[in-house]
């Protein structure tokens, strides 16, 4: 019996010198910049944590959810230059992230950018996972990371339904609709497809942050939103030698001018790249625009370098739950909510041409010194759960506004 | 000998035919290691939740003064529930002894992989993994259980190791054969190829276990794997190992490995 003993005991020292070795070794730079705290608090005021979020909200689980199961999916690799570019796309983010958290900050302009660009040029085969590329991000902000994983899921899998060739145009249009209930189904961490203010999301007093500290990356990025909205109508009631013929030039400009631009005032909207789509579907079009709304709004939060470590994960987490569908339960589009920008969804989805949307007259949002006493209004309504029913319908807030 | 053809014809139709359907199904991610495959580690990841996998692998042993064998695993994984999935394989095998060949289908096994969390700033992914082999198995006797305990931690930006510890209890054991074999693995994986490549995963392993003969001392295995993503959606792994017996650092046995993975 004590020869057991002492196999287990020696076995187990090992097993545990050899953990603890390894481990005690320093996880690379979780964030090694410098951030300067002292200034953020006399500087700019932030707005708060809203209290009482769902607990799902600081979740530790890993929580992956296998895609929906179809005949159409990986469907996109039959227009195979798209897929590709497409392939392309999902390095870059990743790539940002994991050198903004890791003190890499001041290389993204150059070292960063010419990563990135190096892989937009010669696309992957395959379609990297982005949690591989930036596992200090994701252990970082795990919950983002799930709410971005899930959205990209719906993109891809809508994208393989209308490359799909298999499929009559009515199927297809059944099987999207399934797909967005699939999405909203099977996680608490939808995003919502109501339509957002766009105004008031790109006025927290970090916004803009990112776009000007380093606009060639945030080109690249507002690029890739180019791409992602432009897609879906090359591809939208289309053979499959139409959507290859019509990719040739759209791919021609994605990659020569989409991709370089540094002059856009925001990112491009769902519903200029693709109104055919967006107003048949004005859910989707509105997820993904508030999708790449977040993505903007983590960047700007990551750029902005005179908040402390704990205050960027806090408005990170901020940012996730301002557009969260849990967060807008019960809303519809065209209506607003009270004077809170947060519930102002009149702005109705799958109009073409809506773009930079601006914000709602009567509000100074640009002033970011009135904008904190917004942001308290905000959040003790969030607090009191949000949904405050002071509707008014779109046509008489348009009315209003038009004078 | 005929019998052998027929069983490694049936074999080698069944994984043309797996091979063949597998062109559009969902590659199980290169980066999320199971055991087997190469390697004998698992990391603390379970699949995707309604996910569902088969793993197959070939193994061509070279024991010490023996003839060369062949192993064979095909397994079967469910994502059942949130970060949890089961497993259901079998381990078909050919041997040679005293110049017969012998083809076994090997012993069915059952299991479950539940994840407790994801890897969080300093803290470790965790999981617990159970698994019982029935003796379906030629000259296979008795019920043997295996408990493993997971821990995955990066270290560095893409080093990550994995600590598996194991017990193993066996009900059939013959005189001078211990029923509980205690056992540790120390797991290594590193993405390589970045920034230019995202295809393909490093693995090595350090292992020790109690022998299954009660006066043997400890044995020490080591090996070196490779998982390469070599369609768009399908993961191939290749990898070898040796093991190590006792003190005297006798190498008796090494294994070269090879399988394939998808998801659908």
């Amino acid at each position: 019996m004590h020869k057991y003993l002492y196999l287990i005991t020696k076995i187990a020292t090992n097993a545990i010198a050899l953990f603890l070795i390894a481990t005690e070794l320093p996880t690379v730079a979780q964030s090694t910049h410098q951030h300067n705290s002292e200034m953020s608090a006399t500087e700019r005021e932030l707005p708060p944590v809203p209290k009482n979020m769902p607990k799902w909200m600081n979740n530790k689980d890993k929580n992956h959810i296998y895609r929906k199961r179809g005949n159409y999916n990986d469907d996109i690799y039959n227009l195979r230059p798209l897929a590709l570019d497409l392939n392309g796309v999902a390095v870059g983010h990743a790539f940002a992230y994991e050198d903004l958290v890791t003190g890499k900050a001041g290389e993204l302009e150059t070292k960063t950018f010419e990563k990135i660009n190096r892989v937009l040029k010669n696309s992957p085969r395959f379609m990297p996972d982005e949690a591989n590329i930036s596992p200090t991000f994701g252990r970082k902000y795990g919950v983002l990371e799930q709410v971005f994983d899930w959205a990209h899921i719906l993109h891809f899998q809508t994208v393989d339904v209308l490359a799909s060739t298999d499929m009559t145009e009515a199927e297809k249009e059944a099987e999207i609709e399934a797909l967005y209930q699939f999405y909203l189904d099977n996680v608490p961490y939808a995003i919502t497809g109501l339509p957002m203010n766009m105004g008031y999301l790109d006025s927290q007093p970090y916004s803009k942050a990112f776009r000007e500290q380093y606009p060639k990356v945030n080109g690249l990025f507002w690029g890739y939103h180019w791409l992602q909205g432009s897609m879906y109508d090359l591809l939208y009631g289309k053979t499959l030698e139409e959507q290859q013929q019509a990719y040739e030039p759209m791919g021609k400009q994605y990659r020569e001018v989409e991709l370089y631009r540094t002059d856009r005032p925001f990112m491009p909207m769902f519903a200029e790249v693709s109104p055919r789509f967006a107003q048949r579907f004005p859910e989707i079009a509105n997820t993904f625009d508030n999708l790449h709304m977040l993505h903007d709004m983590v960047n700007d939060v990551l750029a902005s370098e005179w908040m402390s470590e704990k205050q960027q994960e806090e408005q990170i987490q901020r940012a996730i739950w301002l557009v969260m569908a849990a967060n807008h339960e019960g809303m519809e589009a065209g209506k607003t909510y009270g004077d809170n920008k947060l519930h102002d969804h009149r702005f109705m989805a799958g109009m073409p041409g809506m773009g930079w949307m601006g914000d709602i007259e009567g509000f100074e949002h640009h002033n970011h010194g009135q904008e904190i006493n917004d942001h308290e209004m905000m959040d003790s309504q969030m607090d009191m759960g949000g949904n405050n029913p002071s509707t008014t319908d779109s046509e008489e807030d348009h009315t209003e506004h038009q004078h | 000998m005929l019998r052998l053809k027929f069983y490694s014809l049936v074999l080698l139709g069944a994984l043309a035919c797996v091979f063949s359907l597998a062109d559009r199904v969902m590659a199980v991610d290169h980066n999320n290691i199971d055991a087997n495959r190469p390697l004998d580690f698992d990391d603390a990841e379970s699949i995707g939740f309604r996910e569902q996998a088969i793993d197959l692998g070939a193994a061509l042993t070279i024991p010490e003064g023996e003839s060369v064998g062949g192993e064979f695993e095909i397994e079967y994984l469910y994502g059942f529930a949130s970060n949890t999935h089961l497993n259901i394989g079998i381990d078909p095998s050919i041997e040679s002894e005293n110049e017969e060949t012998e083809f076994s289908i090997g012993d069915l096994s059952l299991g479950v992989l539940h994840n407790f969390n994801r890897e969080y700033n300093n803290t470790p992914a965790f999981a617990l993994r159970g698994d019982v082999a029935f003796p379906t198995g030629n000259d296979s006797e008795g019920v043997d259980f295996r408990l493993r305990g997971i821990a995955s931690k990066t270290v560095g930006q893409y080093n990550r190791f994995h600590l598996n510890l194991d017990t193993n209890l066996s009900t059939a054991t013959e005189e001078n054969e211990r029923s509980f074999i205690p056992g540790v693995i120390l797991g290594y994986s590193r993405p390589i190829g970045y920034p230019t490549s995202f295809t393909r995963t490093l693995l090595a392993e350090v292992g020790i276990r109690g022998s299954e003969v009660e006066d043997d001392d400890a044995v020490v295995s080591l090996g070196m794997g490779l998982r390469q993503q070599i369609g768009y959606q399908s993961v191939l792994d290749l990898g070898i190992q040796g093991d190590v017996a006792g003190e005297s650092g006798e190498v008796n046995e090494l294994r070269l490995v090879g399988g394939y993975s998808f998801a659908f």
